[in-house]
């Protein structure tokens, strides 16, 4: 009999580092979970910190609340790193830590705790997310000014060049941009873009010398997602590499092309996946991972999957173990990685390939057009371009043309039993845990040298003031005992504080394009009669939640459909919102919260209204609110819970126009 | 109305809120009312006082100046009004007004009032019942800014909507 193919044997490709993006709670909890992920055939780890770490500040600030050990884990010292790789020996891990307004801090705790596992810094292996940009832009979680922030990244880029050389100092992130609606060529470009303004801003530094630019550029690594047009992401990845050696090659004269290639990490699309019929994301997760890992050429070196539930919350152990064995038998069952590229030679390819390079290096002239990223960060023209491709992308599903399983097609279900369990199919972090890290802290606190951490802050001071690279003097602080929100105070104190623009203003909502729209603005017209002025509302996002897509949507469309908008941004405490309730006389006051924490961010924002004599202001909420807690937030007296399943945004309009009916004692 | 007026000429948040809305209002029935308050207010500018006028395109630094000078006369310990128009969209009369979230005003301090006002179907320049407001806000604080972009500026190609 002949030789089959099958039977014959090859040499595969090593796979890809295989990650689960996880953390909650607190230290201890999380290190239990990452043993058990590791356990489980996990080859690296990635941290999920909670939003006061992202964002500097300590576990009892107010505007911690309710925030604390939600989204990712809380780390505010030493010993909270300690306790989170405790038995995990760091010198053989490959760590990706999601840090950027912070990670100078985050990175310093970690060398401080290596350090005292007796891991000297060059040994350490793995990756700070580190890019600010897209925080601005997409993400929100940044803490000082555009300028401020580049340099700090710089100062991390110039200190691992020097002390950790497998260390990945940036991940330039394209993944945050594309859930915020950004199309490929938006996501192509203005993460090549925000790459090149940190580049040459790491070159003009004096720390780091001509001669070691080129590992530099080497050491710069990426970050995307993958949609469900899966053909076009690999497309979009065979571009970007492409372009990008082409970038280190013409700008930075890098000869060694070792040192120009494209390495990049990946979290597949969570935009994508659906509340309705949440069993089809696993199908969903699949194909989208397709689309990095089919074209050799293209391959991603790390990959991240969501969870099958995150529509819905956070998600479960299980639930992230069913996401690792996806990868698992994408890499080891298939015979995936038994071939060369492809791809290369296919004329669709090719063809794609040509279309979407040159929509990049327009997109990306334009950005030099507008004064460069910084400038253009400042000014919010590229937000504005981000707000309007996602405006125009909803419209697309809202009118039909972009068809979603279960969403706008096909809609008809048998009820789901994975939600039918008493969690709701959801994990759920208990209340308790902010507590017992508010204690946690305080004992820290208590036992630490008072006088040498005030020493180490005024040396970390001195060093943020004078322009020096702040690592080393971050690290003292780490040995010290300083806490995260000392850290951030010096930062905010040094460099200032910062709002970025919402890029709301200036997008076009496409008025009149969406079916539904007349309907909508007739409510709001009727409604605005009886008032005797146009309906007023304020769109709030409380808490550390940067994710201001849904916000910035809603704001758009209500405009659209005749109101007048106050949006401040995101981070706002209780107490702003009713205080800006007060001054704007709002009608209605619409809150967007995506991290967990609306059962305690809306009590918190109804005792800040009634303290203010406004509790006849009917207040709607939007975000990822479990079903469980609809009974909750209604019994405090919420006019309406709105959740991703809620696509149709004038029907949203059309109820918010009736809530301020009723509020008025009017005809709706 | 006396006591309402002299609420607002106290400083009291939710009488100066509620002149304002009685200002905003276009019911007939309120008219009269605005009319009398604005008459009531017209004469009891504070002591003092100063209105001061921000004006220019979009981006030139209109939000981050007020804020600086806001923050300073918070330091001063003098109260602050500020008027921030915003130019409104022709096709469907709504507008988003964004400019108070560039004024840094500090958490829990209740002697800065930002008001936002939609410049309706003017393009640019003022609101209507901006001078009213104005002299509500000069009546219950002791400086009042007014920033808005212009006049022609809200016309610029990119706010076609």
């Amino acid at each position: 009999m002949a030789d089959t193919v099958a039977s014959r044997p090859r040499k595969k490709d090593r796979p890809w580092v295989i990650r689960t993006y996880s953390g909650h709670s607190s230290a201890a909890a999380s290190n239990a979970l990452y043993r058990e992920n590791l356990a489980r055939g996990q080859t690296g780890l990635s941290v999920a910190f909670d939003l006061p770490t992202q964002t500097g500040y300590d576990a009892d600030h107010p505007l911690a609340t309710g925030e604390v050990g939600k989204v990712g884990v809380p780390i505010g010292h030493l010993g909270d790193m300690e306790a989170l790789f405790h038995g995990i020996p760091l010198r053989e891990m490959n760590t990706s830590m999601t840090i950027n307004a912070t990670a100078p801090w985050l990175l310093a705790l970690y060398v401080a705790a290596a350090e005292r596992q007796g891991t000297p810094r060059a040994g350490l292996r793995g990756t700070t997310q580190n890019d600010l940009v897209k925080e601005f832009l997409a993400r929100g979680t940044y803490m000082l000014p555009p300028e401020p922030s580049l340099k700090l990244q710089a100062d991390v880029v110039a200190f691992t060049v020097r002390e950790m050389p497998q260390w990945n100092p940036v991940n330039v992130c394209s993944y945050h941009l594309q859930e915020a609606g950004a199309t490929p060529v938006l996501e192509v470009s203005f993460a090549l873009a925000g790459a090149l303004a940190l580049l040459d801003q790491v070159r003009g530094r004096a720390d780091v010398d001509a001669a070691t630019f080129p590992e530099v550029v080497g050491r710069l690594s990426f970050f995307v997602n993958a949609g469900m047009r899966f053909i076009e992401e690999m497309v979009k990845l065979r571009v970007m590499g492409g372009l990008w050696d082409r970038l280190c090659r013409e700008r930075y004269g890098v000869t060694d092309p070792k040192l120009r290639r494209f390495r990049y990490g990946v979290q597949v699309n969570s935009l994508g996946l659906t509340e309705q019929q949440p069993e089809n994301n696993v199908y969903r997760i699949a194909l989208e991972m397709l689309g990095v890992v089919l074209s050799k050429r293209a391959r991603a070196r790390a990959v991240q999957l969501p969870a099958w539930n995150e529509a819905l919350g956070l998600p479960r152990p299980w639930d992230q173990q069913w996401s690792l064995r996806l990868q698992q038998i994408m890499a080891h069952e298939t015979d995936l990685l038994e071939y060369g590229d492809l791809f290369d030679g296919s004329t669709v390819i090719a063809e794609l390939e040509a279309t979407l390079a040159a929509d990049v290096e327009r997109e990306m002239a334009w950005i030099a057009s507008e004064g460069g990223v910084v400038k253009a960060v400042q000014s919010g023209a590229m937000k504005e371009r981000l707000v309007a491709a996602n405006t125009e992308r909803l419209g697309r599903i809202e009118r039909g043309e972009q068809q979603v399983v279960g969403v706008n097609c096909f809609t008809e279900s048998a009820p789901s039993p994975l939600v039918a369990g008493a969690d709701g199919g959801i994990m759920t972090v208990d209340a308790a845990a902010e507590r017992e890290q508010i204690a946690r802290l305080a004992a820290w606190r208590a036992a630490r040298s008072a006088d040498d951490a005030r020493a180490a802050l005024s040396g970390l001071r001195d060093a943020a003031r004078a322009g020096d690279n702040v690592m080393e003097a971050s690290v003292r602080c780490a040995l010290t005992g300083v806490t995260t929100g000392e850290w951030g105070g010096v930062m905010r104190e040094v460099f200032g504080e910062y709002r970025a623009p919402t890029g709301v203003g200036a997008v076009s909502g496409a008025a009149g394009a969406t079916a539904g729209l007349g309907r909508a603005r007739e409510a709001v017209e009727r409604v605005s009669a009886g008032l005797g002025r146009r309906l007023k509302l304020l769109v709030g996002k409380p808490g550390l939640d940067g994710h201001s897509n849904g916000a910035e949507q809603i704001a758009v469309r209500a405009r659209d459909a005749g109101m007048e908008v106050v949006y401040e941004g995101i981070r706002l405490t209780p107490e702003q919102i009713a205080s800006a309730a007060e001054e704007e006389g709002a009608h209605a006051i619409g809150l967007s919260i995506l991290s967990g924490s609306h059962l305690a961010l809306v009590p918190a924002v109804f005792a800040a209204l009634a303290a203010r004599g406004l509790e006849g202001v009917p207040v709607v909420v939007g975000g990822i609110i479990p079903e469980g807690d609809r009974g909750a937030l209604e019994a405090l007296g919420v006019a309406r819970v709105f959740t991703p399943s809620d696509f149709d945004l004038n029907a949203i309009m059309v109820e918010i126009a009736g809530a301020v009916a009723r509020a008025n004692g009017l005809a709706e | 109305m006396t006591t309402e007026v002299e609420r607002v000429c106290a400083g009291e948040r939710r009488a100066v809120a509620a002149a304002l809305n009685l200002i905003e209002s276009t019911r007939g029935s309120d008219r009269a009312a605005a009319e009398a308050l604005v008459d009531a207010v017209a004469g009891r500018a504070r002591p003092g006082g100063q209105v001061v006028g921000l004006t220019g395109p979009p981006g030139v630094g209109k939000s981050t100046l007020g804020g600086r000078v806001v923050g300073e006369w918070r330091r001063r310990g003098v109260t602050v009004g500020v008027i921030a128009v915003d130019p409104s969209s022709r096709a469907s009369g709504g507008a988003v007004l964004g400019d108070r979230s560039r004024i840094a005003k500090p958490a829990g301090d209740d002697g800065v009032f930002i008001r936002s006002m939609a410049a309706r179907d003017r393009l640019g320049g003022l609101a209507p019942g901006t001078v009213e407001a104005i002299l509500v806000m000069r009546a219950a604080f002791d400086r009042v800014l007014v920033e808005t972009v212009g006049v022609g500026q809200s016309e610029r190609s990119r706010r076609s909507w």
